[in-house]
């Protein structure tokens, strides 16, 4: 199917006991659907999660993956159907909150949770924090370090690139944090990362100081969400697509500007 | 500094533990995570020894990363790009985007016809190298949750994995 959505009936009987309120279970899987999303799922598992949780309710859903909201269409046996449709937030890419929203929607089709307790859960989720920011920062340094080897740089040229990926990735999530645009923190990160990997350069260590330079700025490339943008493609959900792809360029465009303002300043060729 | 397999399988796990805490995973993939992104990053280094180039080279180690994450998905109880999507890290051509954009400057900077050329051709080496290699990776990596249909996408429920068929589709009736 080449349109972003997608729709299916099921038969599964509906509990006595339950009262499907079709505008709450709309709302209910709007939220859900914008929070898995905006958690960086692709919209194959947004879909399939989606629509498991709708055939516990015995109804039918469309989601519409847009590129900044979500639109969901429920549509019971008695073909009366509720549209509602929820704004993403920016939380940035958890994988946690990706695991815990598929678990919560098989226990909601297996274990028939009633819609209260799906909620109750869902805010648990949204509510559970994010690893401590000094030891993403660390391990986001150790990491851009081993890609600096991985390129062949040196251990000069490591030492530098830990430096600037921690220096730089610590300012980015601080300004980040202060709602400075994520485009001007991502240029301010990529010029203080790449200062800081001149560093090789500057004292004259090592043999490959241009390494160091070079992938100084990569922890700022948006690797998920430019897989992310091709897993749709496949999938043919070619707005999200879209969207996911020109939002990762973008961030790539800034980390590049960073770099080049960095280079002006330092004045290395 | 020449790197050999080792190294290279080393480090790849390394970045890709360390990329993957920025994305916020369960604690319980990292080791998984590390695990498969060096073996599949040691592959793609075996083929790119023999020269079989960047693209294929990346199909393949992307392809074997897939099938191990849907594997040891059913295990550590996680949608398997969880753990496939932060294996792939250390293969993202990121020295390619940047380069790419790199290119772009130098288009923008310089205004002689040789060296705006060179740029451009620069801009767009580095443009269809980027922009494939991510494509087959996402291929690579897409195809085992399509073969292993029933396995991938029940990852996640409570009441044990189902048992692995290779080529069956999800015909479970509710």
């Amino acid at each position: 199917m080449l349109a972003p959505t997608t729709m299916m009936k099921t038969n599964a009987p509906l509990p006595s006991n339950e009262a499907c309120a079709l505008p709450r279970l709309a709302q209910f899987l709007s939220v859900y659907a914008a929070m898995l999303l905006s958690c960086g799922s692709t919209t194959q598992r947004v879909q399939k999660n989606v629509e498991r949780i709708a055939q516990r309710y015995d109804a039918s859903v469309m989601v519409t993956s847009m590129p900044l909201h979500v639109d969901v269409t429920v549509i019971d046996r008695q073909t009366q159907a509720s549209h509602m449709a929820t704004e993403m937030c920016s939380r940035g890419i958890n994988f946690y909150a990706i695991t815990a929203l598929s678990a919560l929607s098989w226990r909601i089709f297996e274990h028939m949770l009633s819609l209260e307790a799906a909620q109750r859960e869902l805010e648990v989720i949204k509510r559970h924090k994010r690893i401590p920011i000094w030891q993403v920062t660390l391990l986001a340094g150790v990491a851009n370090a081993s890609f600096c080897r991985l390129f062949e740089g040196d251990y000069w040229a490591m030492a530098f690139v830990f430096l600037a990926t921690v220096c730089g990735f610590y300012m980015r999530c601080r300004l980040v944090e202060q709602h400075i645009d994520f485009r001007a923190a991502t240029i301010l990160a990529a010029c203080v990362s790449t200062i800081i990997a001149c560093g090789p350069h500057l004292f004259h260590l090592g043999a490959t100081p241009e390494v160091a330079v070079a992938t100084s700025v990569l922890y700022l490339v948006p690797g998920i969400p430019f897989i992310n943008s091709f897993s749709d493609l496949i999938n043919g959900h070619y707005i999200c697509a879209i969207g996911r792809f020109l939002w990762a360029m973008e961030t790539t465009v800034c980390l590049g500007l960073g770099l080049w303002l960095g280079n002006l300043i330092i004045n290395f060729h | 500094m020449e790197l050999n397999i080792f190294e290279d399988i080393i480090f790849g796990a390394i970045a890709s533990i360390g990329f993957a805490t920025i994305s916020n995973p369960p604690i319980k993939v990292l080791p998984a995570c590390g695990i498969i992104a060096g073996i599949g990053h040691g592959v793609r280094f075996s083929l790119l020894h023999y020269q079989a180039g960047l693209v294929l080279g990346s199909l393949v180690g992307a392809f074997v990363i897939g099938f191990m994450a849907v594997y040891a998905s059913g295990r550590v109880k996680c949608p398997a790009e969880s753990i496939s999507f932060p294996a792939l890290l250390p293969m993202i051509p990121g020295m390619y985007a940047y380069r790419m954009v790199e290119a772009l400057v130098g288009c923008l900077t310089y205004s002689e016809e040789a060296t705006f050329l060179h740029n451009l051709y620069l801009f767009s080496y580095n443009m269809m190298t980027t922009v494939s290699v991510i494509l087959v990776m996402v291929v690579g990596i897409t195809a085992p949750l399509f073969i292993l249909k029933r396995l991938s996408f029940q990852a996640t429920r409570p009441d044990g994995t189902p048992t692995t068929t290779l080529f069956r589709t999800d015909r479970r009736k509710p």
